[in-house]
């Protein structure tokens, strides 16, 4: 009921707003079918068709309205069913209330796209509000938002057992788990030197009514960034995060953990790029727990865990010879600080990715991913894909 | 003062693609919303037609990209200047303006190349100087693009004549 209501009060207001202007739309179609080989061999499809729209409230178009929605199918390599769901992407009305010569003031509210600046707390769609300052000094940003009306299907916040659990679901539509997320970041431009700096706070309460057979995680992160220039064809990024937060389960457990990171990224011609980082999580001891960010997110391709217990060193390479192509290849090794569950020492596994982009037209694209993951014991798993999308 | 000098300066840049008479463009520049005749006075001009601002739209017209509805004064498009100069300059697109070849399309390919800044709508009307802008900025994106000939026929002195005094009466 909820969501019919959601639904025509969405028609109207689009169709209010509507009115008021011209809007442009469009439709992006995207078919993905690849093979992999982790127990056996195995094939999967994917399948999205995205419906976008846009209503300039100006002719600047500083204020608009932004809506997409999708509807996937899917057949994991895992099962033999297809897996179909529909989401709300995005809804967002973006406005400009103040803006002067050296500041802007712009507001960003409904479902809108989340994310820290390291990208690995946060990244996923909220429904709530992001507040962007822009002064002579640097720029300041605030975020309030909801994860309890996304579609599980989807992923996101998927912070305790009792979360993963409500994802496993085979309905269209099912509501997320309940967590409210605040954010604060400011950003000091050329502080020092050309040194960009960023420091930012990041909280998610959880609203999962607490029972014998649930349990609620409620945690804080605070992130140090710098960034800039090394010379005029290389650049770095440095970025450190500390965790705090309490787990209610059986008992109380506290969530303290840290993550850090440094990156350099080499432009030695035009096309072409090459980078290096290496990422590090401490793992469980007597000061840490395993790092517990907001959106689960894996930390490789067919190394499906998260960064909680990971050094992870990576390098790779783009190369752009022609406006419609474009080559990728990267290398990750696996590493964990301290002893896993499974047994696995420091060395874990090594990820080889390589990728081909060719733009056949203006609206048709192709994507071919390849994977490759070489474990410490046991055989090699390996994944090929071919996406193909066409923008109507 | 700075308003004239930026003027000034957008009018030594820009004016010298186009051959045509200064007054018209430096009126056209002036306007809020330019419409089909000021589009076609852009494009007779930098193809070096000497002529009147509506025999210009007339000769634009027989191109067929402009809407039987639409009148010669109305605020023309950002889609509708698209239109008009993918299908007539031979400028190549993607699967579906191949398929259809119409002004969202058009509009469509040439946002994709950048030529559309960011935030464009199809719907969105230019000002004199945006349209200017475009028009200078197309023929530097595509230098070697040439205009084909007109479809049809040019009209007759009698439906010239015609079409001229229903512009008067609309007047």
């Amino acid at each position: 009921m909820k969501i019919t209501k959601l639904c025509v009060f969405t028609a109207l207001l689009v169709l209010a707003t509507a009115s008021l202007g011209a809007f442009d739309y469009g439709l992006e179609l995207s078919n993905t079918g690849g093979v992999n080989y982790l127990t056996k061999a195995t094939y999967y499809t994917d399948h999205k068709g995205t419906l976008w729209l846009t209503i300039p409230f100006d002719s600047s178009n500083s204020n608009s309205l932004s809506i997409e929605g999708s509807a996937y199918a899917a057949k994991p390599s895992s099962t033999d069913t297809f897996a179909v769901f529909a989401d709300l992407d995005l809804f967002r009305l973006s406005l400009v209330p103040y803006k002067s010569a050296k500041t802007k003031i712009s507001v960003d509210a409904g479902r809108i796209p989340a994310s820290d600046v390291t990208g690995f707390i946060l990244n996923q769609s909220v429904d709530g509000a992001e507040f962007h300052g822009a002064f002579p000094f640097g720029n300041i940003d605030f975020l309030a938002g909801y994860t309890g009306l996304l579609n599980v299907r989807k992923g996101g916040a998927l912070m305790t057992p009792s979360d993963s659990a409500d994802a496993k679901t085979t309905d269209i539509y099912v509501f997320g788990s309940k967590h409210v997320i605040g954010k604060f970041t400011i950003q000091l431009p050329q502080l020092i030197g050309t040194t960009d700096l960023i420091v930012e706070a990041v909280g998610q309460y959880d609203l999962r009514a607490k029972t014998d057979s649930t349990e609620t995680v409620h945690t804080v992160y605070g992130t140090v960034s710098a960034s800039g220039p090394v010379t005029n064809i290389l650049y770095y990024s440095l970025d450190g995060t500390f965790q705090a937060g309490v787990l209610d389960s059986d008992k109380t457990y506290s969530e303290t953990s840290a993550i850090a990171s440094i990156r350099f990224d080499l432009f030695p011609a035009p096309g072409n790029q090459l980078f290096a980082q290496f990422i590090y999580s401490p793992g469980n001891d007597s000061l840490f727990t395993g790092f517990l960010p907001i959106t689960f997110q894996g930390a490789g391709t067919l190394y499906t865990a998260g960064y909680a217990n990971l050094m992870r060193a990576s390098a790779g390479y783009y190369f752009n010879p022609l406006p419609m192509l474009n080559f990728d290849i990267a290398g990750k090794v696996f590493m964990h600080p301290k002893k896993t569950d499974t047994g696995i020492g420091l060395y874990d596994c090594t990820e080889v990715t390589a990728g081909i982009t060719v733009k056949a037209t203006s609206d048709l694209r192709f994507r071919f991913d390849s994977a490759l993951q070489i474990p410490n014991s046991g055989d090699n798993q390996y994944q090929a894909s071919l996406k193909a999308i066409l923008d109507i | 003062m700075k308003k004239l000098i930026i003027f000034s300066l957008l009018s030594f840049l820009l004016l010298p693609v186009f051959s045509q008479d200064a007054t018209v463009l430096t009126a056209i520049l002036q306007k809020e919303k330019a419409n089909y005749i000021d589009f076609s006075y852009m494009i007779a001009s930098e193809l070096g037609r000497d002529g009147t601002p509506f025999e210009a739209y007339t000769y634009c017209d027989r191109y067929g990209n402009y809407k039987f509805t639409d009148v010669a004064d109305k605020p023309i498009s950002v889609k509708t200047v698209s239109y008009f100069l993918m299908s007539n300059y031979n400028i190549k697109g993607g699967i579906m303006w191949s398929a259809f070849k119409n002004p969202r399309y058009a509009y469509k390919e040439l946002k994709k190349t950048g030529f559309w800044p960011q935030g464009t709508d199809p719907d969105m009307t230019l000002s004199g100087r945006d349209l200017l802008r475009a028009i200078s900025r197309f023929f530097a994106a595509y230098p070697n693009s040439k205009l084909n000939n007109p479809p049809t026929q040019e009209a007759t002195a009698v439906q010239r004549k015609a079409l001229l005094a229903d512009k008067e009466t609309v007047k």
